[in-house]
């Protein structure tokens, strides 16, 4: 049983990026995996949100991660959206960032530890 | 005899005047009157009190020469054009002299000198060679404008392939490195996890070692130990993992700079940290320098970061770091100085090596387009052309000398001001040379 009841969402088109999310965050968070921007948002649809965090990778086939931050951020306005990506200082990132539909954005590769800590405190769980 | 020469004379429209051996006027016509610029009777008076041509209307070679005298000691007909005169109105007048010496009947000598006014001739043709000259003048300017433009379009043409490829290198590095993040990313994330499980499962292992087994299961365990290399394998699993954790961090850094180096920030300008891009620079070309070359850093405490372009920035020391590179044949060293100047305006970096320097000859010529001393394939005579363009751009200056009077040792000195004008963005790109 992950430590908090706090629900994240993983959204990569990757499998060895969401095992890898899954594996490093398993133990705090109940992990919900999705591998495309349309899968995440039928789950979320079908479940009413009902996550506390989504941690999303920027480049995927179909919805992209800046898009899907935008249409999380109009639906489900208390979800933390969390971009993870290769190229942070993209103009579209940035300009995310910016307008406030992503509430950080984590460069690759990340560390673990911090990774954690950061969902934790978005999450609204105490460290 | 005389009265048939005036006869003669009176009715020319050149000026023509009669003179006795002494050069005493006696006889002038109409157009000498005119010429004189006299009017009818003082000439008459003049003439009368026994005037001499040269008194009345002086040549200008009457002062060194006198043409009327010479016909008359070589006894014949002499002629000298373009002779200039000062009419009596004041105008300069150009004449053709000519002088006869003419023996009358009473066995006296008289000189007949004719002028003939070609003035007008003259400055239709004077007119004339200045309209041809200034024909020939527009003619060479036309060529020197045609040969101009066409180095201007041959430049802007090499700079457009030059941004081409740059961008193009930009897109497929900055490709390149994203689709290495995600394997590194595996890597580096997983290699914990690894070591977590090994760790757990080396416990598992310990406890059913110290555990007291039956013997057939004992010896079995024992021997499979053995053939494991148990004790070897505890040892060695660490140094495993840690070298797989160095290589993905080192891959991590490699693509790191490399996103560095293929940023180049849309034409924005951007607070910059110098010091910061130049060692990405130093580690981009590190297989250029490798046990090579050493690098001594001689950087001032407190180098501001400045507002540039830091992509174009960055491609101008990657371009002169590596000609140095290449310049030192064997071993040597570069040094890399930065500093404030200007008042703290500016910041000064200066870049030297301890090859074998510019020479002299090609001093003036390192930053023109298409000029390289590198061999065929291997420069394409761009780089210092599109640095200092890039340079110039930003309201710095790029200046190169040599270190040692010997002229060895290439030192290129950038100077950048803390904020660059905003046109720097884009990097205005001209021709090449001290223009």
């Amino acid at each position: 049983m992950p430590e908090t009841s706090a629900k994240v969402m993983v959204v990569d088109d990757e499998p060895m990026n969401v095992d890898l999310l899954r594996r490093t965050l398993q133990r705090q968070f109940e992990i919900i995996e999705a591998t495309s921007g349309q899968v995440a948002l039928e789950w979320l649809e079908a479940n009413a949100g009902g996550v506390a965090v989504i941690l999303c990778d920027q480049l995927m086939p179909g919805i992209c991660g800046t898009e899907l931050a935008a249409k999380v951020r109009v639906r489900w306005p208390a979800i933390k959206f969390v971009l993870v990506t290769g190229v942070d200082e993209a103009d579209e990132v940035i300009a995310a960032k910016k307008a406030g539909i992503v509430d950080d954005v984590v460069g690759k590769p990340w560390v673990a530890g911090q990774l954690r800590a950061r969902l934790k405190e978005l999450a609204g769980v105490a460290p | 005899m005389l009265e048939q020469i005036k006869q003669l004379l009176e009715g020319s429209v050149d000026a023509a005047v009669v003179l006795d051996p002494d050069r005493r006027i006696l006889y002038y016509n109409r157009a000498y009157e005119a010429s004189t610029g006299l009017r009818g009777r003082q000439l008459a008076q003049v003439v009368a009190d026994g005037a001499r041509c040269y008194e009345v209307f002086p040549l200008e070679i009457c002062k060194t020469e006198c043409l009327g005298c010479k016909a008359k000691d070589v006894g014949r007909a002499l002629r000298v054009d373009e002779i200039k005169a000062v009419r009596g109105d004041g105008e300069e007048m150009t004449f053709i002299v000519a002088a006869v010496p003419v023996e009358l009947d009473d066995d006296t000598q008289v000189i007949i000198e004719t002028y003939r006014d070609v003035t007008a001739d003259v400055r239709i043709q004077r007119r004339l060679k200045v309209l041809l000259e200034r024909e020939r003048q527009a003619k060479q300017n036309l060529e020197e404008i045609v040969r101009e433009r066409t180095q201007e379009l041959r430049h802007a043409q090499a700079t457009l392939v030059h941004q081409e490829k740059m961008s193009s290198l930009g897109r497929l590095v900055a490709g390149i490195a994203h689709e290495l993040n995600n394997p590194i990313n595996f890597v580096y994330g997983n290699v914990d996890f690894l070591g977590q499980y090994m760790e757990d499962l080396l416990g598992l292992v310990q406890i059913v070692d110290r555990t007291e087994l039956p013997e057939p299961v004992r010896a079995s365990f024992e021997e499979a130990k053995k053939r494991v290399e148990f004790e070897f394998l505890v040892e060695d699993w660490r140094k495993l993992l840690r070298s797989i954790r160095a290589g993905a961090e080192r891959t991590a850094s490699i693509v790191q700079d490399l996103k560095t180096f293929s940023r180049t920030g849309g034409g924005e300008l951007q607070e910059t940290d110098l010091v910061a891009g130049i060692e990405t620079t130093l580690n981009l070309i590190a297989p250029l320098l490798k046990n090579r070359i050493e690098v001594k850093r001689k950087i001032a405490t407190g180098v501001p970061r400045i507002l540039c372009n830091a992509g174009h920035v960055n491609q101008v020391f990657m371009n002169i770091l590596t000609n140095a590179a290449q310049a030192i044949g064997g071993e040597g060293w570069i040094e890399v100085k930065i500093q404030q100047v200007d008042d703290n305006k500016a910041v000064e970096v200066a870049i030297t090596d301890s090859g074998p320097g510019i020479r002299s000859d090609t001093m003036a010529k390192i930053t023109d387009p298409f000029f390289t001393t590198k061999d065929v394939g291997e420069g394409t005579g761009l780089g210092l052309w599109i640095s200092e363009n890039i340079v110039r751009a930003h309201g710095g200056t790029l200046k190169w000398h040599n270190h040692t009077p010997e002229g060895r040792g290439a030192v290129f000195v950038v100077t950048l001001p803390i904020r660059a004008p905003d046109t720097a963005g884009y990097g205005q790109v001209r021709g090449g040379n001290h223009a």
